[in-house]
């Protein structure tokens, strides 16, 4: 096995094709007159720009408009002035059109080779493939499309632009390459194909051989050559998972979250950091449901800065703008520990000193967050979500100091977006049966569901022996639920859900029945839940309000009721 | 005491100096519109980044300067339509500034 730069996703299984190079011999003399030898250059040139209009206009139809752009640039770069007059004065010292030209393009190659942007490195690579174009005009070698069999995998050197086009993609399944990064024209390309590339692989890709059996990994980087018979059963069963994961993902992405009957759902994701914005995005998901801030506060020995805080909310809100992020306060607690805040072991920690009890009590802590959360504000679309909430005093308090935070921070004349939500997660028993009441103090309600299901049917999710009982089918879990978002409807403000259940499939079409206007999961869940949303018809419930037991929810749930 | 930055926005007073936001700099295809553009006057145009100058009308030049994220570029003409063509290559750098 080698490895290599992953370039771009999927798995191929094919044989490899080595691409061969082609050399053109450079003759420094001439034996025409410097006319002759420019006006040789400038037809070379003019059946140079006629092969890049129609590669351009083979790019557009097979690749796309930003792709064939490159060969506008080619042109360009072919037709540029300054360049023209340093081959003219070469050419002018009786060198022959060849080798002046070489000479000259040469030295911008270098040139950008030694630019300290991986970018323009890779534009290095067009100058080469416009160097190699121009010297096989002049030297009169034909169009030297190489044939290739079935199921090819392309190994060479690097892909230039036009072998890149020239290649028949209904036969090649994957690209792997010696040199060339991220933003090389193959991974480009790959990436716009949506076939696997590694590229960057060094010197060991010589290590492959002509019509070797590969299977190319494009998502670990690596390629297995000649592999076992396992292995590749093991990667076609892989391959077929990802085929069928990436055609959902394809006809949902970038459409609107939208039922049948035409509710707008916003289908967000749930994440634990800054690094996993990407994922939400790449799924086109509507938003940020639930920012898990705690993990901010994790994995380290000393609670977070207040900037530290600032620029990982303001990251997140940029990329997201304008979508709507909503970042949870601290939750600490329960099952999340931190060693440095010396906190007491408890007998029952779910029932003990966590989330928003603690920021209550530590307001230093929580003040520095909300200053955070505050000024990152000004850069996107903010929610501020409360955890844990369990009465009305709580929330109050908890937006006194908010409301204190800002003024502080308006003092200081520091921007705060005019447009921040606050709502609460709505996951302890007596929130959910206050929903009316905490309704009015809020601008949105969020369903935690592992806690409010081990809260409600009192059964510690930690504990195995219990496993059993803990359950999102029983009854009294999916009432509170209705009641939540009625209450939250008759308020006027939308609710969503942030829980584990709100990413299980068979349960999205009972909570659209149940009004639910946002769910949050888990990124790599969002095409899924969309292609469920965008087909459901939204009715009523009521035949889950008569359930009587775990069993009864669970058998409506399978009917697909 | 933690030390504020003041968030509001701060408008340049020198009307030609636009910073480059995009990660891959000024990359092939704004380079070609600028060239593409510069086509349409007479004067000399270049683009100035520190001590470098280049020809606006050589893609070869713009590439090889390695404009990158966060450079500062002033755009100078020279000639009878200076003004305007300094204006309109301004306004493709700041249109690409953010892709």
């Amino acid at each position: 096995m080698i490895k290599g730069i992953k370039a771009s996703d999927g798995i191929a299984i094919g044989r490899a094709f080595l691409l061969k190079e082609i050399k053109v011999e450079i003759i420094k003399e001439t034996s025409l007159t410097i006319e002759e030898e420019l006006s040789r250059l400038e037809t070379a040139k003019e059946k140079g720009f006629v092969a890049l209009d129609q590669l351009k206009e083979k790019t557009f139809e097979t690749v796309g408009a930003s792709e064939a752009e490159v060969f506008e640039a080619h042109k360009q770069l072919l037709a540029d002035p300054v360049m023209a007059k340093e081959i003219e004065t070469l050419i002018k010292t009786q060198m022959s059109s060849e080798y002046a030209f070489s000479t000259v393009i040469d030295k911008y190659i270098e040139m950008f080779q030694n630019l300290d942007n991986a970018y323009m490195k890779e534009r290095a690579l067009d100058l080469k493939d416009i160097k190699t174009r121009l010297l096989k005009i002049l030297s009169g070698v034909e169009n030297d499309k190489q044939e290739i069999h079935e199921d090819a995998i392309i190994v060479t050197f690097d892909l230039t632009p036009s072998e890149t086009v020239n290649l028949d993609r209904s036969k090649t399944i994957g690209f792997i390459t010696e040199i060339g990064g991220e933003t090389s024209h193959s991974a480009i390309i790959a990436r716009t194909l949506n076939i696997p590339a590694v590229v960057g692989v060094g010197d060991e890709i010589k290590e492959i051989n002509q019509l070797d059996t590969i299977i190319l990994d494009g998502i670990n980087g690596e390629i297995h050559i000649n592999p076992s018979k396992e292995l590749i059963t093991e990667f076609k069963s892989i391959k077929q998972a990802l085929d069928e994961a990436n055609s959902l993902l394809n006809k949902y992405k970038s459409i609107e979250s939208i039922t049948v009957d035409g509710k707008v759902i916003e289908i967000a994701g749930n994440i634990a950091g800054v690094e996993d914005v990407d994922a939400v995005l790449e799924a086109t998901g509507d938003g940020i449901g639930l920012f898990r801030s705690e993990f901010l506060y994790m994995n380290r020995n000393e609670l977070p800065t207040e900037d530290e805080q600032f620029a990982a909310y303001k990251t997140v809100l940029e990329k997201m703008n304008p979508k709507p992020v909503t970042i949870r306060t601290m939750d600490i607690g329960g099952d999340k520990n931190l060693d440095y805040l010396n906190l007491e072991p408890e007998m029952n920690p779910f029932l003990g000193y966590r989330a928003i009890r603690i920021c209550l009590k530590e307001q230093e802590m929580f003040k520095t967050q909300l200053r955070a959360l505050l000024r990152a504000s000004d850069y996107g679309k903010l929610r501020i979500m409360f955890p844990m909430i369990a009465s009305l005093e709580e929330i109050l308090e908890a937006k006194e100091i908010l409301e204190s935070v800002k003024n502080e921070l308006i003092n200081d004349n520091i921007a705060v977006s005019e447009d921040i939500q606050v709502g609460i997660m709505i996951e302890v028993p007596a929130a959910a049966l206050m929903a009316d009441v905490l309704a009015e103090e809020v601008d949105f309600f969020s369903i935690g569901t592992n806690d409010l299901i081990q809260y409600t049917t009192a059964v510690d999710r930690m504990n195995n022996v219990i496993a059993e009982l803990y359950s999102p089918y029983h009854p009294a879990f999916i009432r509170l639920i209705k009641q939540v978002i009625n209450a939250g409807h008759e308020a006027g403000i939308e609710v969503g859900m942030c829980g584990n259940v709100a990413g299980y499939k068979e349960f999205i079409p009972l909570l659209l029945n149940l009004g639910l206007d946002e769910l949050s999961m888990s990124p790599n869940m969002i095409l899924k839940a969309r292609s469920i949303v965008n087909a459901h018809t939204i009715t009523n419930a009521d035949n889950f309000m008569k359930c009587k037991t775990k069993k009864d929810v669970e058998n409506l749930l399978k009917a697909g009721q | 005491m933690t030390q504020y930055v003041q968030l509001h926005y701060k408008k340049e007073v020198k009307m030609k100096t636009i910073k480059i936001l995009s990660e891959n700099g000024l990359h092939a295809r704004p380079a070609s519109l600028i060239v593409n553009a510069c086509l349409e006057f007479e004067s000399e145009i270049f683009l100035v980044k520190g001590d470098t100058k280049a020809n606006a009308r050589s893609i070869m030049n713009l590439m090889a300067m390695g404009i990158v994220h966060g450079d500062e570029i002033v755009v100078e003409a020279d000639g009878a339509d200076a003004v305007v063509a300094e204006e309109k290559i301004a306004s493709i750098i700041e249109g690409a500034a953010h892709d």
